[in-house]
């Protein structure tokens, strides 16, 4: 084991610990961020961060266990409906209803990603679209006769926090604020366990995997289990701060907006996520006056990325290597 | 002396295409055995029978004196088999009867006590040499998504147990000073024993050898030679491909030879080099004619 102590020079190590002042600065600024600003950009702020869990549930999937999921915004919808469904009907109080919701949204996406799982790449991709759209079409078509058909639920009790009433944004951006911390904190966590490294061995080659006594099916399962269920926690706080769900929470587009977030951002990583967040929901906003040209830029966007920086924004190191050692493999003269 | 693996008439046929055709031999507890034969004989397809990559036509293969490979029930296999009925129980006695029935899947097959490298290497490349071997023992650690978000005292034990493994058999293939190297980045030869050090952290009672010198340079297989007897002096059967004659001549005890997906030959060095049947599949090619018959 001596040895071993002096390995710590190799050049390429990845992982160095974040000092603790580094981590509590952010969360300062991000306390301190909403102040200055008016309602409107609290808001903003407030669906950024909204898109930041999402884009960080997806990116479990996505980005750790590399399987493609462009319908993840159904079991955003899932989440909210569970979470606005039960306060309508049986006046439970919206906060308590966010547990309830996390696990039916991962309920269904148990059901819903279990038959699909041995399906790769495209196929995979291609039949969760599909999922995405039926689980739309049944709320529109008020499949169980009580998600208010294409209306959707209205009047949702605003959530209760120790007999203070959330209504204006700031409280909501402060809820978000502390399910992100929560969910950054428990993504790190993940990252670094046995559960996080058989997702990346599942990523890196399936077969292998396999042969490595890894059982691909339940690993697999549990990334869509897990990301689903933080998908419908999202689900809830969004219900919580607009009171008003509709079905179009599920539609297509906002599948790809949180498929755009973490692949722009950088598959795999946390602040790319953050960053493709800000990409895709602060940058529009501030630039609202152009709509017109908002979602021409955006596609300008996306295609002068994929071909200046195909590994995101800001990637974790580990896809920044590969996707560089390949193009130094690729130009290098043989 | 126990036979560890057994292979009982197995077949696989691919289409119209027998690749592996009534193929009997016995892996004895404690030996090197290696598996030979030209080109598209049928050897990988034997080995990714055993490792559970795709069931066999017909035949079977015992481990340890359970069925392992077998090939699949068809429906009304399955519905006329009670114990198929009550698969869903969780009682333990039907459990391992159906364990014998069903199709095992791979990693069921590598808990059981069989690893296996790969002919093309399979390294996950983005991850480093410890992370690569750190997969050996995750079969046998328990840690889930509560382990790893509440860090109890027994998820760090059982990392800290990992992380032990791991540098162990990185040190005991000669890869302790390449741990924090990414998998893809290590020379070929490296790479070959990376992947030998990974199969054997899953503990196997016996490790299957996908040409493991293939691409290697004479000074590398002599090495690799002395790790395989290491290898089974630490108490793993060795099973192995091989084309390499230097390697397979060097090391294997016993030797079966394949040609068409037929054994034609199997016994120690001597018996094997000289008999008749192995010169003509190995130096037959001048007689094209004669071998397209078979």
């Amino acid at each position: 084991m001596t040895a071993m102590t002096n390995m710590n020079t190799t050049p390429t190590r990845l992982r160095k610990i974040n000092p603790l002042w580094w981590q509590i600065g952010l969360v300062v600024v991000s306390i301190l961020l909403p102040l200055p600003l008016g309602d409107y950009y609290r808001t903003v702020l407030w669906r950024t961060g909204l898109y930041t869990i999402l884009g960080l549930s997806l990116n479990i999937i996505l980005g750790y266990a590399g399987l493609f999921q462009l319908g993840h915004a159904a079991f955003y919808a899932i989440g909210a409906y569970t979470a606005g469904l039960l306060n309508l009907h049986f006046g439970i109080p919206l906060l308590l209803t966010f547990p309830v919701a996390v696990i039916v949204s991962a309920f269904f996406g148990f059901i819903i990603t279990r038959p699909i799982l041995h399906l790769r790449g495209d196929y995979l991709c291609i039949v969760t679209i599909a999922f995405g759209e039926v689980v739309r079409l049944m709320l529109v078509n008020n499949l169980f006769g009580i998600t208010g058909g294409a209306n959707g639920l209205s009047r949702i009790a605003r959530p209760v926090l120790f007999g203070l009433v959330l209504r204006q944004p700031i409280y909501h951006y402060y809820l978000m604020l502390l399910f992100l911390i929560i969910t950054i904190f428990a993504i790190r966590r993940l990252e670094n366990s046995r559960l996080g490294r058989a997702w990346m061995y599942v990523r890196e080659d399936q077969v292998a995997a396999e042969a490595m006594g890894i059982d691909t099916t339940h690993v697999k399962l549990l990334a869509f289990v897990i990301g689903s269920g933080w998908a419908g926690l999202a689900g809830a706080l969004y219900a919580g701060q607009l009171t008003v769900i509709a079905p179009d929470m599920a539609k297509f587009l906002e599948s790809v907006i949180m498929f755009c977030i973490v692949v722009l951002g950088g598959t795999g990583s946390i602040p790319g996520v953050f960053v493709g967040a800000f990409g895709m929901i602060t940058l529009p906003e501030i630039f609202r006056p152009l709509k017109d040209w908002r979602d021409a830029w955006l596609g300008f966007a996306m295609v002068a990325m994929m071909i200046l920086r195909p590994e995101g924004l800001w990637p974790s190191r580990r896809i920044q290597m590969e996707i560089h050692a390949e193009e130094a493999v690729a130009t290098t003269p043989e | 002396m126990m036979a560890l693996l057994k292979i009982q008439n197995l077949t696989k046929q691919f289409g119209g295409l027998t690749a592996v055709d009534q193929v009997n031999f016995d892996v004895h507890q404690g030996e090197i055995l290696g598996l030979i034969g030209p080109n598209g004989a049928g050897k990988t397809t034997i080995f990714n029978m055993i490792t559970g990559i795709y069931p066999p036509t017909f035949g079977e293969v015992y481990f340890k004196d359970h069925r392992i490979a077998h090939s699949p029930l068809t429906w009304r296999q399955r519905l006329s088999t009670p114990v198929w009925w009550l698969s869903w129980l969780p009682i333990s006695a039907i459990r391992q009867q159906w364990n014998d029935v069903r199709t095992l899947r791979p990693h069921e097959i590598t808990k059981r006590g069989i690893a296996r490298t790969f002919q093309t290497i399979r390294l996950f490349n983005n991850l480093t040499a410890l992370e690569n071997v750190m997969a050996g023992p995750h079969h046998r650690t328990q840690a889930g998504l509560w382990g790893a978000l509440f860090r109890p005292p027994t998820q760090q034990k059982e990392e800290a147990y990992i992380v032990a493994e791991a540098k162990r058999y990185l040190k005991f293939m000669g890869l302790a000073d390449y741990r924090d190297e990414l998998a893809k980045n290590l020379p070929y030869g490296h790479q070959r024993r990376l992947e030998i050090a990974r199969a054997l952290a899953t503990e196997p009672a016996l490790i299957v050898l996908d040409e493991p010198g293939a691409g290697l340079n004479e000074q590398e297989s002599i090495e690799l030679m002395a790790l395989i007897h290491e290898i089974r002096n630490s108490g793993v059967t060795v099973l192995l491909i091989e084309h390499d004659m230097k390697v397979v001549m060097g090391i294997c005890e016993r030797i079966v030879v394949l040609d068409y997906g037929k054994k034609i030959a199997e016994g120690n060095r001597d018996e094997v080099q000289h008999n008749p049947r192995v010169i003509e599949a190995y130096l037959g090619e001048a007689e094209e004619e004669e071998s397209e018959e078979v």
